[in-house]
Formats: structure tokens, C-alpha cells, sequence
């Protein structure tokens, strides 16, 4: 039998700490197999008399249990027991910290082998110190006074972690995507991937591929060149502004999956300095410029557009009258930033664009590296979503806020071609999804810009559209499957998804209550049904969406997208609670302006949590309703995408959804080991 | 892989979440889906502090329980019926709810003691009386009592004991000196369609024939606490002619019962669940089945049979059919499911956590509605 002496195991709970290697405490650990993280009971094995073996077909994770032997040497009797003494309270206030509802301070194992690059931590849950020594013989008496006391320690602990419990460690996240040859998102200068920990990563609540093609600033006389291939940094109005001069921001509708847009992502550099009277107005385009109102800038911290450094957004509704047309040009959809120099020296210092180009954000996830998260099995994890859409003060942006979050973690292995929300439209699909059998129509608050109008003729079932994946393969797994639609006449009564691989969606009744960007949760869907082989090629996946109805419909019912967001590894769904009358919301809520933390690293008796948090300072002013089918949880040494769907800007029944709720995030993780830890 | 329980104040109180960790805390679950009723019994058993013993022994009969699969959706809803607790020797039970009435009438024949012999006046109800107290903490739970025969005031004086009586759950001890046991709780759920044997429906404005499936929206609709949906989507049309008039003391449940058990014109059997949001589904038994099981498979789960996706052991969903793919290979396949000794009616499914599923089947036929349509069955 091998045994190890590590060369740090301390117990603490950061005001006492008893180092059992080194005798800090005269207390000495004389032998230690460590114990690695097995199955809980061995896991739940199924096995029928009819075949042969058995199969292991649910498993969890047990607590690890250590035994020590330890020995306690001091010059007396007294100390000694002191020393035991000492361990004993700490092991009564480790188990305290979970059996009562006033310790709240963690006890945990610090640990590192002989060797060991990094250190780990055991959070200790139960401990036992079963005997004292006999009092009246040995050890107690010793010829030269000194005693020496063996005695064997037991110790429970969750598993090895690579931080102390209720902290994590921020890890880097992006997103990037191509649209018209340039890489949009979390890049650097040269369109490069730049992960950061900062809260700098964007998602949306639609995917959509349109993003921003054309950046002019107009002089008053003429256009310069096109901003997005300028370098960086560049101005982002004229170095010498008039009352005449815009920049122009659009997305080139000459191009293939080219449309609509309502957000733009900044990162300035120099901010803007105003003198009396100037300003930057944002404008769309309707038949003439006029002043885009449901807007929330957050490149403003009050006194202009840009008057903040650093990486903000501008989230607008698309109005409904918004056209494109020609800039220098481009035929396009544009929203400009007309200048006004006030009564003084105008703009004194003209803000700029660094390190990345201007983008619109106009993915739902947010994705990690591979390297990022060690260990051996999933990381527990903390997200930090900040709604920076929603504006209270406008009112026809307050639907931008949240009641409800859901959230489905994918690991990219499984497949790159996956897109969590694939388009009822003839575009911005990209080449492996085709949508056939439909009625198209334009609109600017959908996600892309078109979308499928069906409307019923008469009675009975029909094909609202019809979906192939080609190949299928990436859209493999188990999905939570929600369609967004804005109703039509009252006789589309039900509304169904069918597929060629695996179960067809239940047969849900059309929600005739709520009208606007109705979610309609379509349960869990599989595909292929039976986990395929990885020897298996299929040929295609096609699905059907029927809607019933009871006969020939006043309206068309408008189809947007299909949400499919993973469930078969980590999901969570986050669900607002009312608090007397308040809706405690996800956005600008009654209190200000608030952020939800999803949590299983901060606070270990709870495995997982939803806190809404305002923030200006931090405090929790709500907790949502927490579902999970399990503790957050990142995916190991590979690189995986979070992915989110937000609803429920309505009353908190509602299930509405709009495309332009727009978020930033921040990303923790508390990485887990079976047993030693090593460099990683 | 966990589930989620939520657990939120009584429906009739609001919707504030109390707490949503019992899927993690709790030592077992366990809950049964019927196909006749939909969501119906659940236990959830924890090993707790006593400050938690107290606040759910104070305050936890009639909370609202919801349970959340892997993949978010709603697999359970129901409430809290009773709760039992061990504390040290004591074993105390509070509950069952569904055995409270604080809305009371009784029925009786009146008596004149005036007279020798005594007359009778024939039969008579007392007015309602109320405990409100009782009714704004549980909702409001009907009852007629049967009184006998007896004087208006002798029957009031009765409604008021009973009302007084049984108004609030019943708490009962036992106490075990010697056997010791940790603080634990039990709390046993009942699913909403009880709720629907709470109350009386009663029509007496109109005479005629309506169509069975309205009836059984009317029924639902008269549902005194609103705990249930009035989106009757998915109650499918029965055009089946019955008496619209009821005055006959049936609660919503029994009258439901009587209609869900006569079938429809071709004596098909019908059912009638309670599931989520408390919307009832009424439509007829399906004719295909959806699960296939290989009694040969090592692995020993259910998958669906169109897609073969593997339906986890809390998936699965009564009412259905399930065809044993490895049984009587080679039997020739009949017309009728019923008549395949391979295909088993899902009566009934229980899950028990972390991994049982325990299906309970049942013959199906035509008698049993053919024989409720001449009054030989239902209430």
C-alpha cells in the first residue's frame, strides 16, 4: 500500500488554519490515501434475466471521504488536548456551516502533493474525531513529559475544486461571426478572436447572419471611405464637425442574407467631450430622417452619444416604418448620427473606434475555448447576464425586459453547423438549413427581416413551412423547441412541429390571449431519437410546422423563428417572481437597472440560483425561480457555447419575446477533480 | 441529471415561489400520472432541520408543487394534501386537506316534534355557512352533510359543529419513546383534479340537452376557487347529448366521471386529466401506441415508438400505449390494439426517484360505456 504525504493539507476556515504536514499545530498527519470522487452507490445499473450484463444507466457523484491518521505531540497534557480541541471546533463549525442557518462560513481542505504544481480544495462537509486517547496511561504519561497522541480523522468533502468554496475564477468567453468577409464580435484589429473575462460579450435573443457592411462619416460634403476597412482606430464623426455632417451605419441590402438590424456594439476611445448645446442624435430612415426614440444608448452616460470610453452598446426597437436607402451609393438599412454644435466649440474632443470594428450583435450565445477550463469533469459555474436593452423611460422599448431565461449549454464538438434559432424566413439560415413550402412577407421587427405568413383557409391541418437540415448531424441531441410567432385570425387553433428523425413536438394549442411575439414551448424535442453511432451518416432532417386550424382565418399568423436550446447537457431556466405587486424584471426594473446572476460557485448549500441584482451596486433586490437539471455546469478541456433565450416581457404570464433584447455577460467557473490536481 | 421542485404558496393565495431546492434536497421522489385524472399523488421525503419541520408543519398544507424534468418542462403538479414529520420520538401528521369542509350544508327531513306523531315536512337543506379564515388559507372545500331528520334548528346547530370541526386539517401525533428518529419530513401531494370532488356543480337555470364536452366545461368553470384553467382547448368536442339541469348535490367530479365514462357515439373510451396550469384534457384513448419496451434490452428503458428516443423513467405518460417489442414475436397483429396481448394501456405510471418507473395496465373496451349510458356506470 502506498502512502503520501502531501505537501500541504490544512484545514481552515481562513482565521484558523491547522497544517497537518508541517506540525504548525504540533499536529502531525502520519498517513493519507486519498480518496478520489466516485459514484454515488455505484451509480444505477439496469439489467434484464433476458440478456446478457448489465448496463449503467444514471450515475451522480458521491462526497469523498478521507481517513487520516494524524498524531498530536506537545509538552503537555493540557496542550495537547488543546490541539484536538482545535480541530474538533473546526470540524463543529464546518459541519455548522450546513446544518445551521447562522454559520455561514465555509471550513475546507487545502491540499497539494509532493510535486503538485497546483493547489486544490475539499469543502468540508462532516468530519469525526471518533476517540481520545486513554487519560490515565499512555500517552498521556511520558518520561520526559511530552505526549504524544495518535489519533484517526475522518473527513467528508465535496469534491476537489481549483478555488476555495463561494469563489470562482473569471474565464474567457466571445462570440465572433463573418458577415461580408470581416469578422464581427469579440475580435481584435485584425478580426482575430479575443476572448476576454470582461463584460465586453454580447448576445441576442435571435441569430440572425446581417451585420454591418457600410460606415461613412459625411463631412457636410462629401463621404469618406467606408469605416469598417479604414483601421482602427478611426474617428467616429468628422474631425472637424458642422452642423452638417452624419455618420451613417448600415447593413447593405444588395448582399445575400443582408436586413434589418437594432443594435449596434461599440468600443471608443477617446470619448466625446460636448461644449454648450452640441450633441449627436441617432436617426433612421422612414420617406425621411427623422429621430429613432425607442432607444437605449448606453455609449451615453449623460452628457452625449459617446461620452463614455469603452466597450457600450446602442439597442434600438426597429421601427416599423424603417426603409432603406441609398447612402453614397449603398442601398441599405441606415441609422445615422446627426451632429449639432451647439452654441460654444461644439464637440471638443471627437470620439473614436479602437480595437475592433463597430457590430451589431446579433447571435444568442456566447462561446468558450478549450483551454480555458481544466479538470477532470464539468466546471461549476456562475453567468452574470446584464440586460442592456430595456429602457423603462421609453415606452415602446419596455418589452425589451426579461421574466425568463433559458439556457442550454452545447459543447461545439457535437457539431459546428448548430445555430440555436433557426429562421422561418428565406434567409440568414445559412447553407445547411433550407425552409420551403411557405409564404414569406417583410417585416423589420422580425430577426431577419422576413418571415412566414400563413394564413388558414379552412379547417383542418396544413404546412406553415417545412425545414431541412442538410446535413443533420449537427443538430443531433435533446432541445427544448419554442416557436415565435405574432397571431393571426382566432381560427389557428393549433400549431405542431413534425420530424423526419425522432418524435414529433406535442400538439400545442395556439395561446389566443397574447399576441405580440407569443413563445410558444413546444416541450422537448430528440433528434435522431436513439443517440446515433458515430459510424452512422444520416441523410437529412426534414421538420414540418402544421398549424390547425378550425376554419378560414381573418389574418395571417406571422412566423418567425425556432428556439432549439440544449438540454441534454447542462439547462437552466430562470423564471421572475413577483415581489407584493413589483415584477422584479430582468432590464430597467421598477428599482433600476438590474442584472440576474446565475449561480452554483458563490454560494455551495445552493446548487443553483437566480438573483436579480442591481447594477448600480450589486444588490440583490429578487431571487427567480431556479430550475436546473443540475448545478451550472461548463464542460471540460472543450470548447462549448452557452446559449439563451429570454421571454416574458409581458405581465408575468406572458410569454412574449422580442428579437431585440440584447445582453452582456461575465463568465466564472470553479473547476472540479476527481482526486490530485497536477499543473492543470 | 436532477429534477426541479418548486414549491409556491397555495394557488389561492398567490404565486410567490417558496422555495426551489427540493430536487436537490430531497432523499426521494415519487409521483403517479393516471388516466383517469392526470397528475395525481406525489411524495417528496427530506432529511431537515426542525426550523424547516416547523415552517412546513405551520404553513405547508395546500402549497402549490411543481416538478421540472431535465429538460425544464412541467412533469408534475399537485399540493400539498398532508405532511408528516419526525422529530425525535414524535411523529406528527397535519392533514389530509381534501378531508376539510369550511363551506357547509345539510340536507335533512324536516321534523315538527309539535305534533303526536310527529310530522314530517319532507326534505330540506339549511343555508351555507362559512369559515372564511379557512377558506382565504386552503380555498373554499364544500360538504353536505346528511343530517337525518330534525328541526331547522337542530340542523343548523349541527352545520355550525361541523363547520367548526372540520374547517382546519387535523394534526395527530404518536409518540414512540425508544425509538428515536432524525428530523425528517414527508410531504405527500395530491394532483388538482381532487380539488374537482370539492365542489358541487349545479344548473338548475336551464332545462334541455347540451353537448357532453360542454358540460364538462361547465363543470370545470364552476370551480369555486378558479384553481383551474378555463382554456378548453384541449378538451375535444363530444357531441353526445346530456341533461343540461343538475341539482342533485353531484360534485363536479362525479358529474365529470359520469360523462368521461360514457365514451362517445361509437362507445370509444374517453379520459379526462388534470395537468399542467391545471388545463384539463378530455379526448378519446389513442388507437397507436407510443412506447415500445424490449423486455430483452439490458438497458431496460421505454422509448417512444415513432422516433426510438429513449423516454427517461419520468417521461413516461399514463394514457398511452406501450407495445412490448420482444413478447409473442411472431404474433400475428390484430386490428385493435386491445385485442394484442403485447400492447399494455398505460392505466397508470409511477416514478420513483432516481431511476423506476412502475407502469400499471388495463384492458380496454366498449362495455364499460355502452353500460354508463344506461345509468350502469359513472358516479
Amino acid at each position: 500500500m502506498t502512502y503520501q504525504i502531501p505537501s500541504i493539507f490544512e484545514l481552515t476556515d481562513e482565521t484558523t488554519f491547522i497544517d497537518l504536514v508541517h506540525g504548525a499545530n504540533s499536529i502531525f498527519m502520519e498517513s493519507w490515501q486519498p480518496t478520489a470522487m466516485t459514484d454515488k452507490g455505484g451509480g444505477v445499473m439496469a439489467s434484464s434475466p433476458l440478456a446478457s450484463g448489465s448496463r449503467l444507466v444514471f450515475r451522480t457523484f458521491a462526497n469523498v471521504v478521507e481517513s487520516l491518521e494524524l498524531y498530536v505531540s506537545a509538552n503537555s497534557a493540557d496542550a495537547a488536548i488543546r490541539r484536538i480541541q482545535q480541530i474538533r471546533r473546526l470540524m463543529e463549525k464546518a459541519m455548522d456551516y450546513w446544518a445551521t442557518d447562522h454559520q455561514h462560513t465555509p471550513v475546507y481542505i487545502t491540499a497539494q502533493g509532493i510535486g503538485e504544481t497546483n493547489v486544490r480544495y475539499g469543502h468540508v462537509v462532516r468530519a469525526v474525531i471518533a476517540n481520545d486517547a486513554y487519560p490515565y496511561g499512555q500517552p498521556f504519561k511520558q518520561a520526559d513529559g511530552r505526549t504524544v497522541w495518535k489519533f484517526p480523522l475522518k473527513i467528508e468533502h465535496l469534491g476537489w475544486k481549483d478555488t476555495v468554496p463561494g469563489t470562482g475564477t473569471a474565464i474567457e468567453t466571445s462570440a465572433v461571426e463573418a458577415y461580408d468577409g470581416r469578422n464581427m464580435g469579440n475580435v481584435n484589429s485584425s478580426g482575430t478572436r479575443t476572448p476576454t473575462t470582461a463584460q465586453e460579450v454580447y448576445f441576442a435573443n435571435k441569430y440572425a447572419i446581417a451585420n454591418l457592411t457600410d460606415i461613412y462619416i459625411f463631412d457636410g460634403t462629401s463621404f469618406g471611405s467606408n469605416l469598417l476597412d479604414a483601421g482602427l482606430p478611426h474617428d467616429l464623426i468628422d474631425k472637424t464637425p458642422t452642423l452638417l455632417d452624419f455618420t451613417y451605419f448600415g447593413i447593405d441590402t444588395s448582399l445575400t442574407d443582408s436586413g434589418p438590424f437594432d443594435n449596434l456594439v461599440f468600443n471608443v476611445g477617446f470619448a466625446a467631450v460636448y461644449d454648450v448645446g452640441a450633441g449627436l442624435t441617432w436617426q433612421y430612415y422612414n420617406g425621411a430622417w427623422v429621430t429613432l426614440t425607442t432607444i437605449r444608448d448606453n455609449t451615453n452616460g449623460g452628457t452625449g452619444v459617446f461620452d463614455t470610453a469603452g466597450v457600450n452598446s446602442v439597442n434600438f426597437d426597429p421601427p416599423s416604418d424603417w426603409t432603406t436607402t441609398a447612402i453614397n451609393g449603398i442601398t441599405a438599412y441606415w441609422v445615422r448620427l446627426d451632429v449639432d454644435t451647439g452654441e460654444g466649440s461644439g464637440i471638443t474632443t471627437i470620439p473614436t473606434q479602437v480595437d475592433r470594428n463597430v457590430y451589431s450583435c446579433v447571435w444568442p450565445y456566447i462561446e468558450v475555448q478549450s483551454t480555458e477550463i481544466a479538470g477532470d469533469i464539468e466546471a461549476l459555474g456562475k453567468l452574470l447576464l446584464n440586460n442592456i436593452a430595456d429602457a423603462n423611460a421609453v415606452s415602446a422599448i419596455d418589452r425589451g425586459y426579461v421574466q425568463k431565461t433559458l439556457i442550454g449549454v452545447r459543447s461545439e464538438d457535437r457539431g459546428t453547423g448548430f445555430r440555436a434559432f433557426i429562421n422561418l424566413s428565406d434567409e440568414q439560415n445559412g447553407s445547411d438549413i433550407t425552409i420551403s413550402d411557405a409564404t414569406y412577407a417583410s417585416g423589420v421587427e422580425a430577426p431577419t427581416g422576413r418571415y412566414v405568413s400563413f394564413q388558414a383557409v379552412g379547417s383542418g391541418a396544413a404546412t406553415a413551412a417545412k425545414i431541412t437540415i442538410d446535413p443533420p448531424d449537427a443538430y443531433f441531441g435533446r432541445f427544448r423547441v419554442l416557436i415565435r410567432a405574432t397571431l393571426g385570425g382566432a381560427t389557428h387553433t393549433f400549431i405542431q412541429l413534425k420530424s423526419s428523425l425522432g418524435d414529433d413536438s406535442k400538439l400545442l394549442a395556439i395561446d389566443q390571449s397574447s399576441t405580440v411575439f407569443f413563445v410558444h414551448d413546444m416541450g422537448e424535442m430528440s433528434f435522431p431519437g436513439t443517440p446515433p453511432s458515430p459510424n452512422d451518416t444520416f441523410d437529412k432532417l426534414v421538420l414540418t410546422l402544421e398549424i390547425t386550424a378550425s376554419g378560414a382565418a381573418a389574418a395571417p399568423i406571422k412566423l418567425y423563428d425556432i428556439a432549439f436550446i440544449p438540454v441534454d447537457e447542462w439547462a437552466g431556466q430562470f423564471v421572475g417572481a413577483v415581489t407584493g405587486l413589483i415584477p422584479q424584471n430582468l432590464g430597467e426594473s421598477p428599482d433600476g437597472n438590474t442584472q440576474l446572476v446565475v449561480d452554483s460557485v458563490i454560494e455551495p448549500r445552493r446548487y443553483l440560483r437566480g438573483l436579480i441584482q442591481l447594477v448600480s451596486n450589486g444588490e440583490i433586490i429578487a431571487m427567480w425561480e431556479s430550475r436546473g437539471n443540475g448545478p451550472l455546469s461548463f464542460p471540460a478541456s472543450k470548447v462549448f457555447r452557452v446559449y439563451f433565450f429570454s421571454y416574458g416581457g409581458e405581465p408575468i404570464a406572458g410569454n412574449n419575446a422580442v428579437p431585440w433584447i440584447g445582453m452582456r455577460t461575465e463568465t466564472e467557473a470553479q473547476i472540479r477533480y476527481l482526486s490530485m490536481r497536477a499543473d492543470r | 441529471m436532477s429534477l426541479t421542485v418548486v414549491v409556491s404558496e397555495p394557488l389561492v393565495a398567490g404565486t410567490n415561489i417558496i422555495d426551489d431546492s427540493l430536487g436537490y434536497r430531497a432523499g426521494s421522489i415519487s409521483f403517479t400520472v393516471s388516466a383517469v385524472g392526470g397528475y395525481g399523488p406525489a411524495t417528496l421525503s427530506l432529511n431537515t432541520s426542525q426550523a424547516e419541520i416547523d415552517n412546513w408543519l405551520e404553513s405547508g398544507l395546500m402549497r402549490h408543487i411543481a416538478i421540472y424534468d431535465h429538460a425544464l418542462v412541467l412533469i408534475y403538479e399537485g399540493f400539498v394534501n398532508s405532511i408528516t414529520a419526525n422529530l425525535g420520538s414524535l411523529a406528527v401528521t397535519r392533514g389530509p386537506i381534501l378531508d376539510i369542509s369550511n363551506r357547509v350544508t345539510v340536507d335533512y327531513n324536516s321534523q315538527s316534534w309539535n305534533t303526536n306523531p310527529p310530522i314530517s315536512g319532507g326534505p330540506a337543506s339549511t343555508s351555507v355557512t362559512n369559515d372564511t379564515v379557512s377558506q382565504d388559507q386552503y380555498g373554499i372545500f364544500e360538504i353536505v352533510v346528511s343530517g337525518g331528520d330534525g328541526t331547522s334548528t337542530e340542523m343548523d346547530q349541527l352545520r355550525d359543529s361541523y363547520l367548526a370541526e372540520n374547517s382546519q386539517p387535523e394534526t395527530s401525533q404518536q409518540i414512540s419513546l425508544g425509538s428515536a428518529t432524525a428530523p425528517s419530513l414527508v410531504i405527500n401531494c395530491e394532483g388538482y383534479y381532487q380539488i374537482l370532488d370539492r365542489y358541487f356543480y349545479t344548473d338548475v337555470a336551464a332545462g334541455g340537452t347540451e353537448n357532453l364536452s360542454t358540460k364538462i366545461e361547465n363543470a370545470i368553470s364552476a370551480d369555486p376557487n378558479s384553481i383551474f384553467s378555463t382554456d378548453f382547448a384541449n378538451i375535444v368536442t363530444n357531441t353526445i347529448a346530456v341533461s343540461q339541469y343538475d341539482d342533485n348535490n353531484y360534485t363536479a367530479y362525479g358529474i365529470i366521471n359520469d360523462l368521461v365514462s360514457r365514451g362517445d357515439a361509437s362507445d370509444n373510451r374517453y379520459l379526462f386529466q388534470v395537468f399542467g396550469s391545471r388545463i384539463c384534457h378530455y379526448n378519446a384513448i389513442p388507437t397507436t401506441e407510443k412506447y415500445n419496451l424490449s423486455l430483452s434490452d439490458p438497458k431496460q428503458i421505454i422509448e417512444t415508438a415513432k422516433g426510438r428516443t429513449q423516454v427517461y423513467p419520468w417521461n413516461i405518460i399514463a394514457g398511452e400505449w406501450l407495445f412490448l417489442s420482444d413478447f409473442l414475436i411472431g404474433h400475428v397483429d390484430p386490428t385493435n390494439l386491445r385485442d394484442d396481448p403485447r400492447a399494455v394501456f398505460i392505466e397508470g405510471f409511477t416514478f420513483e426517484s432516481p431511476w423506476t418507473a412502475k407502469i400499471n395496465g388495463s384492458k380496454i373496451g366498449t362495455v364499460p360505456q355502452k353500460m354508463s349510458k344506461m345509468g350502469l356506470g359513472g358516479i
